[in-house]
């Protein structure tokens, strides 16, 4: 018996807190204050003053998405869990309730500091070798503190093996339908046009398990605030170009979560122009978004997501958290003219998401990783990069000396190499991240 | 029917002598620098307590580590099931055996029969072991017997939250430098080491009854965590709980004489 | 009594080259490696090439590979095959064959591939994950992809009849293997697990025609042996990648005997014909696209619970050991998943994780199989 309140729903109460928020930061300060250690973390990160109005927005939508989802499923919608590259807007055309299967594990774990969940798929018998981010979802329903999902879509084959093998052990433990994407090694004409057939079937399939159809006009809507939000994206990254750094550092692991959890709504588009806007104004100012800068930075995977206010905190010591892998996508806007079109360019761009595109083929090869990093490198004017090694990213670890190589041959940038657990907080203490992380500054200057 | 058992560990050793199904005689010793010479040391001493020698013994087997290279032993059997074994035959009740050496930690899930139905192991991490136990004691400078109690006398024990030795250590460090109570320090040891003990039993599942054995079945904090953390109260055992491995041997040992003589 | 050179065969496993590939190259033969179930060797056959399956024989340390691989990360049989490549015990090559199998070994061949000094000739086959038939099509261009450069860095070209001839060939090996495989199945059976891993070892490091009329010969002396009969249980391995006889050398001496698995250097290997239907390139694409698949291949679970229950249910089988190598998720996983169906079936599992490589923590492995028969009551 799953229990009540369900994990989603206790995060999403004490969500609930902030959104009643105003946009001060003394007022956020104050809720943290109020609250258990790890919520505490999770807000701290959030205090940039120049950018309350983006934060609050964007802890507003985690609480608007995870309510969103607790509704629709007890309104009887099906339950989609789907892998982070997958496009939410899909589900939303579809009346599902959709669910990131990585950030349904994320954001409890960092909100509620709920590690047992962690545990539990390994004293379930899974390998401890596995992300840690899956771990948390697929345990908090392990411990019947969430509810199954009704289908599992698998994004992750070619890309990251952990990734996709979990997904599928969840549909088989489970009894679940798996719907499976192929991406294609190359990233040609030929690959995209493999993938855009895997995404109809797909779409084909999602339909009959269902029972739900594609609501086209309603994708087309969606899709429009998408490329709103793509265009307000490109804006930003350009402004992203100005010395001093005019963002704060939270806005980048924000931008991922908007897209995994709420891609395509009117919110998320309102938080990108509230970040264009805040950064536009800085720039015109010719001011950063916090004081003393001294290095701007690439993650050129993920950023270090067990405890938000590492990221504040890199702010107070001037180090400018630029630019990242995961919240890289370099996505077109979609011609939503036909079905056609919008399907083709779902697929498209799925194909394109941070992991997947650089990862489902060779690592020097073409949208391959050494690729973008490099490009993000030079078009950001960065100074020094950054891998946060989750210990569970063997893809990466793998090939990690020939891209640190490559950026530093080509453009003369070190990189920092962390161990540690993407979310669990108990691997590598988040202090000895930060002694790395200062030693490593202090050796640029 | 005179019968033995010899556990050799990696720490200390152990004998038991039964005769007709009592025991006779039992013994520990810390392990010398080979197995055989460990196993036969704890052996004489055994068999000079009962006042008996080695051709009297009628079935031996060996058990732990160093149990294939045991000169008297006639068969050798997994301390896993030995473990089991002897837990079982000392409390009928028990299904359940959670196992915490000083390298390793089992946990062994038995029949109504004392009979190996399934079973995990953890020896690669320290985590959840003796070794852990130790570590901590050093840094707070203490014996590791005295852990336990002072871990109970606590009211507010501290949260160590490092999943590996190495940092939980400074965490420890980090307490005491910060004055906090040694009580309160060694509370957060002790559940610290029931929370990794728990993972391991999840993996296996426990049926009632539950027995703890092993050098740390010692550390009362220790227990009183474990048995808090699942719901569930520990059987004491009437022996020395490092003495089941061997117990179980000797058992072992009267089923295969059983067997032979058949 | 078996030739010599029949006895011979059962070392093969014991290096990495041999007499035979030695005196295949001075006669002018070309050598490819390839580390996976999924690259058609039929295609190198018929160009006159000689397919050999990569390993790990020989490697006792990987602190050269460590620095390119992780440690920390990626799977020691990867990390140990790219070692034997960075010390030039794989100079023996005159090229290599990669696919997408898994991260590590991918990964591997990319780390391969950057080095100064590589073979002349490098190929990356990827393979879909998925069985469809869009995925079949793609496979197949692949397939004729690889082909090609094949032919023209060699210099050869390959034709529908040597094709045919190529699958004639490694059809016999198949057959015999599953014969040998069938021996195993009886009450009293003729070979050790360890001594069966040798010769399945053995056919993918010498030329295949030799080979065919060796195991010819062993699978009669074998078969005329007298039975193993004083083991404790009957045992099967599933699971990670082994090509070390001394891995199942240390269960078997436990009392328990080997007799069945699902392993690529296994039953996985070579155990679905090709059925040749249609065209060669097609039939032989065909049988390696769906060939009892590797966990790699995702909706293809339930088959391969199939496949390990039958085969299992075919030789008698007593218990299950479920082994994964350290980081290895893919099988790791699937072992998870395993171990949950086939106890629920009854059948008996152990699952264990192990590292590749000399075998340092042979006391923790063998207290463990010994307690899983100890289970079994044997």
């Amino acid at each position: 018996m799953v229990r009540t309140p369900t994990l989603w729903e206790e995060t999403s109460a004490m969500m609930g807190g902030v959104a009643a928020l105003p946009e001060d930061v003394t007022a956020l300060e104050e809720l943290a204050s109020n609250l258990p250690p790890d919520a505490a973390a999770l807000l701290k990160g959030f205090t940039n003053p120049h950018y309350i109005k983006m934060s609050i927005t964007g802890l507003k939508i985690f609480n608007t998405a995870l309510t969103s989802v607790l509704e629709r499923r007890a309104q009887g919608k099906k339950v989609a869990f789907y892998c982070f590259s997958f496009p939410r807007e899909l589900l939303d055309a579809m009346d599902m309730a959709p669910v990131c299967t990585e950030a349904a594990g994320i954001i409890p774990v960092l909100a509620l500091g709920c590690e047992q969940y962690i545990d539990a798929p390994v004293n379930a018998g899974l390998p401890d070798t596995i992300c840690g981010g899956h771990k948390a979802s697929v345990g908090m329903i392990i411990e019947q503190a969430e509810i199954m999902p009704d289908v599992i879509i698998n994004a992750g084959p070619g890309s990251c093996d952990p990734n996709a093998k979990l997904h599928e052990w969840m549909a088989e433990t489970w009894n679940v339908p798996l719907l499976n994407l192929d991406a294609p090694y190359y990233h040609d004409e030929r690959s995209f046009q493999y993938y855009r057939r895997e995404f109809r079937r797909m779409v084909e399939r999602l339909e009959e398990i269902t029972g739900q159809k594609v609501d086209y006009d309603r994708l087309r809507e969606i899709l429009e605030n998408s490329n709103e939000q793509i265009e307000l994206y490109w804006e930003i990254q350009e402004l992203k170009k100005a010395k001093p750094y005019p963002l704060s550092n939270i806005y980048c692991v924000l931008v991922e979560l908007m897209k995994y959890i709420w891609s395509g709504r009117p919110e998320a588009v309102e938080y990108f122009r509230i970040a264009r806007d805040t950064a536009a104004e800085l720039v015109r100012k010719g001011e950063g978004a916090f004081p003393n800068q001294r290095a701007r930075t690439l993650w050129t995977y993920s950023g270090v997501y067990y405890d938000m206010e590492l990221f504040r905190w890199l702010e107070e010591i001037g180090v400018a958290f630029v630019q990242d892998c995961f919240g890289w996508y370099p996505d077109k806007v979609i011609d939503t003219s036909t079905v056609d079109t919008m399907i083709d360019g779902l697929s498209d761009r799925t194909l394109n998401q941070p992991m997947t595109r650089q990862h489902k083929g060779a690592w020097d090869g073409p949208a391959g990783w050494a690729e973008d990093m490099i490009f993000l490198a030079r078009e950001l004017d960065i100074d020094a990069c950054i891998y946060s090694g989750n210990l569970a990213c063997k893809q990466t670890w793998g090939v990690l000396r020939l891209i640190t190589e490559r950026i530093r041959n080509e453009l003369g940038i070190p990189t920092l190499r962390l161990e540690t657990d993407i979310l669990d907080k108990r691997i590598t203490p988040v202090s000895v991240i930060k002694e790395q992380i200062e030693e490593f500054i202090s050796t640029l200057e | 029917m005179i019968i033995a058992g010899c556990d050799v560990g990696s720490l200390s050793a152990e004998a038991v002598i039964m005769r007709d199904g009592a025991i006779i005689s039992s013994e520990i010793i810390r392990v010398r620098p080979r197995p055989e010479q460990s196993a036969t040391d704890v052996m004489d001493k055994a068999l000079e307590k009962a006042g008996l020698t080695y051709k009297n013994i009628e079935y031996c087997v060996s058990t732990g580590y160093g149990r294939e290279r045991i000169p008297f032993a006639d068969n050798n059997i997994s301390e896993i099931s030995c473990h089991g074994k002897g837990a079982q035959w000392l409390v009928p009740s028990v299904r359940t055996v959670i196992d915490v050496g000083g390298q390793d930690c089992k946990v062994i899930r038995v029949d109504e029969n004392g009979k190996l139905v399934n079973f995990v192991m953890n020896d690669k991490c320290a985590a959840g072991t003796g070794r852990f136990l130790e570590f901590m004691a050093k840094v707070l400078d203490v014996g590791i017997e005295d852990l336990g109690p002072q871990g109970l006398s606590s009211l507010n024990s501290v949260a160590i939250t490092n999943m590996c030795s190495i940092y939980a250590e400074t965490e420890v460090l980090h307490y005491v430098y910060e004055g906090k109570n040694p009580a309160d320090i060694a509370a957060g040891i002790n559940r610290s080491m029931a929370e990794r003990v728990n993972s391991l039993v999840k993996r296996v599942g426990v049926e009632e009854d539950i027995c703890i054995t092993g050098g740390v079945a010692k550390n009362t904090g220790v227990v009183k965590n474990l048995e808090e953390t699942l719901q569930v109260s520990a059987q004491k055992l009437p022996v020395d709980p490092q003495s089941v491995g061997a117990i179980g041997a000797c058992l072992f040992a009267k089923e295969e004489l059983g067997n032979r003589d058949r | 009594m078996v030739t010599r050179e029949a006895e011979e065969l059962t070392r093969l496993c014991e290096t990495l080259s041999n007499p035979f590939i030695e005196s295949w190259k001075k006669e002018g033969g070309k050598v490819v490696g390839y580390p996976c179930t999924y690259v058609p060797e039929e295609i190198i056959y018929a160009a006159g090439i000689l397919p050999f399956r990569l390993r790990g024989t020989g490697c006792v340390g990987t602190s050269l590979a460590d620095t390119w691989l992780v440690r920390t990360a990626n799977c020691s049989f990867a990390r140990s095959v790219l070692e034997l490549a960075l010390t030039g015990e794989y100079d023996f090559l005159d090229g290599v064959v990669f696919n997408n199998g898994c991260d590590h070994t991918r990964r591997a061949y990319e780390n391969w591939k950057a080095q100064e000094k590589t073979p002349s000739f490098m190929h990356m086959l990827p393979v879909p994950h998925v069985l469809t038939e869009d995925g079949l099509q793609w496979y197949r261009e692949e397939v004729a992809t690889f082909q090609d450069h094949l032919q023209k860095s060699f210099g050869v070209e390959v034709k529908g009849k040597s094709l045919k001839e190529a699958i004639r060939v490694y059809n016999e090996t198949r057959r015999l293997l599953k014969q040998l495989y069938e021996l195993r199945t009886k009450k009293a059976p003729p070979i050790t697990g360890a001594e069966t891993l040798k010769i399945v070892i053995a056919s993918a490091s010498m030329p295949r025609d030799t080979y065919n009329q060796l195991l010819r010969e062993l699978l009669k002396e074998i078969s005329n042996r007298e039975g193993i009969s004083d083991y404790r249980a009957r045992l099967m391995i599933v699971g990670s990648v082994n090509d070390d006889p001394a891995l199942v050398e240390l269960i078997e001496d436990t009392g328990g005997l080997v007799v069945a698995d699902s392993l690529c250097f296994g039953a996985r290997f070579f155990w679905d014909l090709d059925e040749g239907t249609g065209d060669t390139i097609d039939s032989i694409t065909a049988r390696y696209y769906y060939h009892i698949s590797c966990p790699r291949m995702y909706g293809a679970y339930p088959q391969r619970l199939d496949f390990v229950k039958n085969m299992a249910k075919e030789a008698g089988v007593d218990g299950v050991i479920l082994q994964a190598i350290k980081f290895c998720d893919l099988h790791g996983v699937e072992n998870a998943l395993l171990e949950k169906s086939l106890e629920n079936e009854g059948i008996p599992t152990l699952k264990l994780e192990r590292e590749y490589g000399p075998l340092a923590d042979t006391g923790r492995f063998r207290t463990r199989v010994q307690a899983f028969l100890e289970r079994l009551g044997r």
